[in-house]
């Protein structure tokens, strides 16, 4: 049954889900389920937190869709902006501790348990990511990890495409120099 | 290779940046999410009460017309008017029709008082 929607516009997913088509709220979350608790993770590199924060967003999304309007914002933007939100109460509300501590080991190891050599650059990789100011977070994850343009990605953070561009390129200047301590062993993992 | 400054080139950052995979979410979060379909509002006016409503309104739509054609609708009532204030009833004529006179708000005053009220000669 979801295949019969996979060709229909969010906005008509929404429209049906909202008249109570179970199927089409599947079809809708099963399409943006994923994004969301990618988009999370990489934020707060904590498997558990992220599936909290994208089970939030699409409750609230549950919420909203009865009074959804087709032609505001697109429905993954809306979904980003309140999992962002989610992101922001859950750093506040954490406790100050590192950044390294604050990955959870469990958020890495569930992906490739088997290659211990790999772990470690993860941790450093992430921990640079979640070290960077949130805006510059937001578009590397947006524009490296979830693929979107640098123009889309301007409109998600409501600026021109100009800024983006100058945004995205601080992200790349600030990692790098994050991991320019771990440089030697990235690169020798990465050949 | 390196950057002349001996930062990572884009590839490095890239192969790096590359190490990174999202979790898939898991089953019971996908079963969870399945759930919370938007309820849609509920309608209190199902068809057979659409029907109902719409049939007793007919029929007194019907009614009045009928009514009003034939007559017997009852005729619009006048509007009340408040009753008249009685006027002063003094039949053996003790009052003194100075007093009827000063009595009356719509008659001037014809006679001339001082600022102590004592009548002016």
């Amino acid at each position: 049954m979801a295949d019969d929607l996979s060709d229909i516009t969010d906005d008509e997913l929404v429209r049906r889900a909202a008249k109570g088509d179970q199927s089409a709220w599947a079809a809708l979350a099963d399409r943006h389920l994923a994004s969301v608790v990618a988009f999370a993770w990489y934020r707060l590199g904590d498997r558990v937190e992220a599936e909290d924060i994208a089970q939030e967003t699409l409750l609230r999304f549950a919420k909203k869709a009865l009074t959804w309007e087709p032609d505001g914002a697109k429905v993954r933007t809306w979904l980003y902006r309140v999992a962002g939100n989610l992101v922001i109460d859950r750093q506040r509300a954490r406790k100050p501790v590192s950044p390294i501590e604050d990955i959870e080991e469990t958020s890495i190891i569930d992906i490739q348990p088997h290659l211990d050599g790999k772990l470690d650059t993860r941790r450093v990789v992430h921990k640079a990511l979640i070290a960077l100011p949130a805006r510059q977070q937001v578009i590397l994850i947006l524009v490296y990890y979830q693929g979107y343009t640098v123009k889309e990605a301007a409109g998600m953070l409501a600026v021109s495409e100009h800024a983006a561009e100058s945004l995205l390129a601080r992200a790349r200047k600030s990692m790098r120099s994050a991991l320019e301590p771990d440089k030697e062993d990235l690169i020798g993992a990465g050949t | 290779m390196t950057t002349p400054n001996g930062q990572m080139n884009d590839d490095q950052l890239n192969a790096a940046l590359d190490a990174l995979r999202p979790p898939v979410p898991s089953d019971m979060l996908v079963r969870r999410v399945h759930l919370m379909a938007p309820a849609p509002q509920k309608v209190f006016m199902t068809t057979r009460r659409t029907v109902a409503a719409a049939l007793v309104m007919a029929v007194g739509a019907a009614t009045m017309l009928h009514l009003a054609a034939s007559g017997t609708v009852a005729p619009v009532a006048p509007p009340v008017t408040p009753a008249a204030i009685a006027a002063i009833s003094d039949p053996a004529g003790e009052i003194p029709v100075s007093d009827l006179v000063l009595g009356d708000g719509n008659t001037p005053r014809t006679e001339r008082f001082s600022m102590a009220g004592l009548p002016l000669e």
